[in-house]
């Protein structure tokens, strides 16, 4: 007792350190979790979207993977392993938009020639896929079928997939206005046109559940339609 | 005890150990006296004490009436918005005018920076109270302390996720009122020449709440978000808390408490209803110096928790000194968090403190600034 008594003024020094050293946001527990450490569902998902937030994608994946690989239904699962995927696949939409806002077309050509297409592609699909479970009723409920947000991105993701098959298979340019160029004169296959316009088919299907007013995308998506069916063998 | 009556009692909280997580949410008003000294309040007295441990009441030494209690808390992320915005108004307001480089500066500080931000305040208004006791009305065998208060919180606010490529937002009001009575028998001594004292007592509780929210709710429904008063939920409910404190010698409590008791179900106007499972925590708190007590708390427990790093989102642990009785100092660990505050007199309190809003420690903290003003003797 005598020790407490002649340290008391050091109390307020002790506490004036916990609150300092709170200013580092560090929790002094999290060395009791390994991420992965534990292989429950409800531990893998916490990890997988730690792992996002921290901008680990490929590990995001992993977690994503292996819930899905127990419970391929689980909704929560698919939505992480979708956003992953595509942000894994160098799709950083806030740098994009913040380009499109400024009219910054050097900057949206430099982002767009950084892109890997073909991680793209493979990216957009898989994220396609796993939002597909979602709206078609195969998830386990968790988010509805016709919850707008997936069914937006789904949109959207189905657009970018679309895109980057075409510049994968035919080497078609995409120009800053986001139109594409260097379409083939000897046209494209029948099947891969049957492919990319049911995609775009089914995102205006999406957009329309999302509560989007596809009028004006209809128009575009119709326009890029005939330059595609122009181009068809 | 009979030896039936101890099994019925043992099963029962083991029982109560293992149920299911909560569904409802539980109604969780916390003193800011107990926030900056990391949370714990099962075992020790504070303005609070009778909402953490119906119990506490039999440890007070006199009477206690609040007329008037203020507290407010909020995000750490809320003053960093407000900095933003009184930084940048003028740019935002001109943001056309403005060359391409600053411009792009602004629009990726707030898709980086301030989209994420927790944009979170609680507050409540008046939170009167009467709390009596102990008073010696059973002369040598015991003594009963009992009370009645009001405590409220509106906890209201908003945050954007990235989303899939799309940003969401999640936004909620939820207004709590409790009207609670807690009732405490102590007795004077225990049988077989046990040390120190036991009080028990439970709370009955009447639940108010009005809630509404939204979540994940793309940038297009948001464009398109029309409140509709339809939907703001009203309900009513009620429910009440057990709690124990074993007051072992000056130095020494140790509290029970198993909050929600047999589960409190709160009914909504349409047709909806809550069940607020229960919830066992308890605590410990050693008086170091009468200037000096320190605390800790484990909250919701269950037995699944045990050798997982989950249980330490349940420990709240710190101290407070007292200087002169008119400055206090108070410190601690919130779900691992520090947490600081400082009191002056009865009358005002300020808190700092982490919460975790993640399943495992250091996940997903929010940073929270509380104070509170009470007139209260």
């Amino acid at each position: 007792m005598k020790f407490f008594k002649k340290t008391k003024i050091l109390i307020p020094v002790f506490a004036a350190a916990v609150f300092l050293s709170g200013c580092e946001n560090s929790n002094i527990f999290s060395w009791t979790h390994a991420q992965g450490g534990d292989s429950s569902v409800v531990s893998l998902l916490s990890d997988g979207q730690k792992a996002e937030n921290d901008g680990d994608y490929e590990e995001a994946i992993e977690y994503y993977d292996k819930i899905l690989k127990k419970d391929p239904d689980n909704s929560e699962a698919l939505y992480g392993k979708a956003s992953a995927e595509l942000k894994n696949a160098g799709l950083e939409l806030s740098e994009l938009v913040s380009n499109m806002i400024n009219e910054d077309t050097q900057g949206t050509q430099d982002l767009i020639s950084d892109l890997n297409f073909e991680k793209l592609e493979a990216g957009a699909k898989e994220a396609k896929d796993a939002l597909e479970t979602i709206t078609s009723g195969e998830g386990d409920g968790t988010i509805p079928a016709d919850d707008p947000d997936v069914n937006l991105n789904l949109a959207i993701t189905r657009a970018i997939w679309s895109a980057s098959y075409l510049i994968n298979e035919y080497n078609v340019k995409v120009k800053d206005d986001f139109t594409l160029e260097n379409l083939p004169e000897e046209g494209i296959d029948s099947d891969d046109e049957e492919k990319v316009i049911g995609e775009l088919d089914k995102a205006i299907d999406n957009l329309k559940t999302s509560g989007m007013d596809t009028t004006e995308i209809e128009n575009g998506f119709d326009d890029f339609k005939t330059e595609i069916d122009g181009a068809t063998k | 005890m009979n030896n039936k009556i101890k099994y019925l009692v043992v099963t029962a909280v083991l029982l109560l150990l293992v149920v299911p997580s909560s569904h409802g949410t539980p109604v969780n008003i916390e003193g800011i006296q107990n926030l900056g000294m990391g949370g714990p309040g099962t075992a020790f007295d504070s303005h609070y004490g009778p909402m953490y441990n119906p119990a506490i009441l039999g440890i007070r030494e006199e009477t206690k009436i609040t007329i008037l209690d203020f507290p407010v808390t909020v995000t750490n992320d809320v003053f960093k918005f407000y900095s933003f915005y009184s930084d940048n108004q003028d740019d935002l307001k001109n943001f056309s005018d403005l060359d391409s480089d600053r411009q792009q500066e602004l629009t990726e500080e707030i898709t980086d920076k301030v989209s994420k931000y927790n944009m979170r305040a609680k507050f409540g208004i008046l939170n009167p109270g009467v709390m009596i006791g102990p008073f010696p009305i059973l002369g040598p065998t015991g003594s009963l302390a009992w009370g009645v208060g009001f405590k409220n919180q509106t906890d209201i606010g908003a945050k954007m996720n990235p989303g899939i490529l799309v940003p969401t937002i999640n936004f909620w009001a939820r207004a709590d009122g409790v009207l609670f009575a807690p009732v405490v028998y102590s007795t004077p001594y225990l049988p077989w020449k046990l040390p120190g004292k036991i009080h028990a007592g439970i709370t009955l509780k009447s639940i108010m709440r009005y809630r509404y929210e939204e979540n994940r709710m793309s940038i297009l429904e948001f464009e398109n978000f029309d409140f509709n008063s339809d939907d703001l939920e009203n309900g009513l409910g009620g429910g009440w808390d057990w709690g124990a404190l074993y007051e072992f010698d000056d130095k020494w409590n140790f509290s029970f408490v198993i909050k929600d008791f047999l589960s409190s179900k709160i009914s909504y106007s349409g047709g909806k209803s809550e069940v607020i499972k229960p919830r066992v925590n308890f605590g410990a708190s050693y008086k170091v110096l009468d200037s000096l007590t320190l605390a800790a708390d484990i909250r919701d427990f269950k037995l699944e928790d045990t050798y997982k790093s989950t249980l330490f989102t349940k420990l709240y642990f710190g101290g407070r000194y007292s200087l002169l009785r008119i400055l206090n100092v108070r410190a601690g660990f919130y779900q691992g968090y520090p947490t600081f505050g400082v009191g002056l007199g009865e009358g005002f309190n300020y808190a700092f403190y982490g919460r975790e809003l993640g399943r495992y420690p250091g996940t997903n903290p929010e940073w929270n600034h509380s104070i509170s003003f009470t007139t209260r003797f």
